[in-house]
């Protein structure tokens, strides 16, 4: 099984701007069952739009999203319980995705309820394992949200995810918005799982020492397209294109990574995602841009078979 | 929250509400007023409020005539009671009845938008655009004057200000990664709007139907003042100060008494729906 995105597009038009906004410009990825894929960029880069297009919260507006051959997301709209299991969503924010109403029991039992999927009588049970399984104690299943630390939440939003028994999780920045001391406890978790329950992740995060962590292979996007995209040791030991360069700077640890000889090489803001430069949509921050460059948009090429970058400075 | 706080209840609400005197008072007043409602409506008020004893007209409270009598000999406390259960019942029927159209709609034109969504406010605003009363009257002028006649014009006159209270809160909700979150899940429409949305938006609407009984009430005794509302013989607290109006200067009672009753009930069920707003909004809560 395999998930395949193949040249997605997804554009908003903001009405009152007159203007259409290229959130993602012909994406395409795919992920092996099991693996890891991890995506990074910048604000704005159009990672988050990505992970609404593979759970079914919006439609592409050009591409197609498979997972071993079968349409994607197509379950919200048209209704479909089966689809819906495949793929769940873990949210970046454990203080907004949890119904403030309801306990967490109720919460995760509802799942089960819902799409049947345990006897009527097996539901507390179930809930219970689920919970156990995240490292919440069972006494806390009549808790509310707001009764729990936020990493506490964030289990509990994982937990309700596997509850669905999904294929293929997407963990929008699951731990950007937890206490560094409690970001590792869940990083591990997440691996732990990802083990146990032979799952496939999209891990999404603006910071790539959290995504080394836990993937297998490295996508980075900028401004809606794929820059660069490879196995984790190979993106991050050799990076090609200039905006992985600089983004691999970024990390403290990284300072001096070899075959960088600029520094601050990030200089100038993101280009607005709704007037995109012509060419490469990075030629304007980009320490080796040639006039070429704003020219013609590049391609993801073949550095070797596991190794692309949309660069032609670099492959020369 | 530490570990040793024990499983809170959905009833946390209650406990609060009962911490704060003037809802506690408000509460007070609202059942004095409906237990006098209902002993009227059971017929046990100690004398019949049509009873005519013209011997005794304008007599001032007394052991026999504990608010005084009218013009007629009717005895007040008895009408007043009554008018006050005729009050309370237009009152229930109009929010209920606008409580019920306005949240549904405001609910369903606030989630899906688009069209539906548009014609609503615009429908609202167009009520909007009225003072209340005068089209309470207009209303009432077209239907008739029996009690559900009544109800029914405050009804569509407050159906807007459910629309309103409903909508605004979810569309914030219908935001949240919370509802989002079930929509992957995969989990019907109906049941995020019941399950997840309505449970979320419940307070303002809740604090909305308190303050709207006041005003109801109010609406209900200014028609019957006007002699829109309640026709003559049966009492209403509306027309009872109407018709005291000619007799104040010398039978106080007549107008003070059904004055006072629409006076403990307004500010009884206004102090209930400020006690409900802080009970119901856990920032407010937190700070007291």
């Amino acid at each position: 099984m395999t998930l395949t995105i193949r040249d997605v597009t997804k554009k908003y038009s903001i009405k009152s701007r007159k203007t259409v906004v290229n959130a993602l410009n012909g994406v395409s990825l795919t992920v092996e069952k099991g693996k890891t894929l991890g995506i990074v960029g910048e604000s704005g880069c159009g990672k988050s739009t990505l992970a609404r297009l593979i759970v079914g919260l919006e439609q592409p507006t050009e591409g197609s999203l498979n997972w071993s051959g079968a349409p994607l997301g197509q379950g919200v709209r048209n209704g479909l319980r089966s689809h819906h299991t495949k793929t769940q969503l873990v949210f970046q924010d454990p203080y907004s995705s949890l119904n403030p109403r309801q306990t967490i029991g109720a919460c995760i039992a509802e799942v089960i309820k819902t799409h049947k999927l345990r006897a009527e009588d097996q539901v507390n049970a179930r809930v219970i394992e689920l919970l156990s399984v995240v490292g919440i104690a069972e006494d806390m299943q009549n808790r509310f949200p707001h009764q729990l630390s936020g990493g506490q939440r964030q289990r509990v939003a994982i937990a309700r995810a596997l509850a669905a028994e999904p294929d293929l999780l997407v963990l929008d920045e699951p731990v950007s918005a937890l206490d560094v001391s409690v970001r590792a406890d869940v990083m591990n978790l997440l691996v732990d799982l990802k083990n146990q329950f032979n799952l496939t992740y999209i891990f999404i995060s603006h910071d790539l020492s959290m995504v080394r962590h836990i993937s297998d292979d490295i996508a980075v996007m900028y401004l809606g397209r794929v820059v660069e995209y490879g196995s984790w040791s190979e993106v991050l030991s050799s990076p090609k294109h200039p905006y992985t360069k600089a983004l691999i700077q970024s990390i403290p640890e990284h300072t001096t990574v070899r075959g960088i000889d600029f520094e601050n090489v990030l200089e100038g803001e993101v280009p607005d995602p709704a007037n995109l430069p012509k060419g490469c949509a990075f030629n304007q921050r980009c320490p080796i841009a040639v006039p070429a460059c704003a020219e013609k948009v590049p391609e993801l090429l073949e550095l070797t078979s596991h190794h692309l970058v949309a660069c032609p400075e670099v492959l020369k | 929250m530490s570990k040793e706080t024990k499983a809170a209840s959905s009833k946390d609400w209650v406990h609060y509400y009962f911490k704060s005197t003037s809802g506690v008072i408000g509460l007070i007043l609202v059942l004095i007023m409906v237990t006098l409602s209902i002993i009227s409506a059971l017929n046990l008020a100690p004398i019949d409020p049509l009873e005519q004893n013209p011997v005794d007209a304008l007599k001032g409270p007394s052991g026999t005539y504990w608010f005084g009598t009218d013009q007629f000999g009717r005895d007040i406390f008895s009408r007043s009671i009554d008018g006050m259960s005729r009050s309370l019942s237009v009152a229930l029927l109009s929010v209920g009845i606008a409580a019920l159209v306005g949240v549904f709609l405001g609910v369903i034109g606030g989630f899906f938008g688009g069209w539906l969504d548009g014609l609503v406010v615009r429908a609202s605003d167009v009520i909007f655009a009225f003072p209340a009363i005068l089209l309470a009257l207009a209303i009432v002028n077209s239907l008739g004057n029996s009690w559900i006649d009544t109800s029914i014009a405050i009804a569509i006159v407050y159906t807007p200000i459910f629309i309103r209270v409903a909508r605004g809160p979810v569309l914030t909700v219908k935001e949240m990664d919370y509802v989002k979150s079930v929509r992957v899940l995969g989990f019907s429409t109906p049941r995020i709007l019941i399950r997840h949305v309505m449970p979320n938006v419940l307070a303002p609407i809740v604090v909305q139907i308190a303050l709207s009984l006041s005003w109801a009430i109010l609406t209900e005794s200014g028609l019957s003042f006007l002699g829109l509302g309640t026709q003559p013989p049966d009492a209403s607290l509306g027309l009872m100060v109407s018709e005291a109006q000619p007799l104040a200067a010398f039978a106080w009672w007549s107008l003070f008494f059904p004055s006072l009753f629409i006076t403990v009930v307004v500010v009884g069920l206004n102090l209930v729906g400020d006690g409900l707003r802080d009970a119901l909004d856990p920032a407010r809560r937190s700070s007291g």
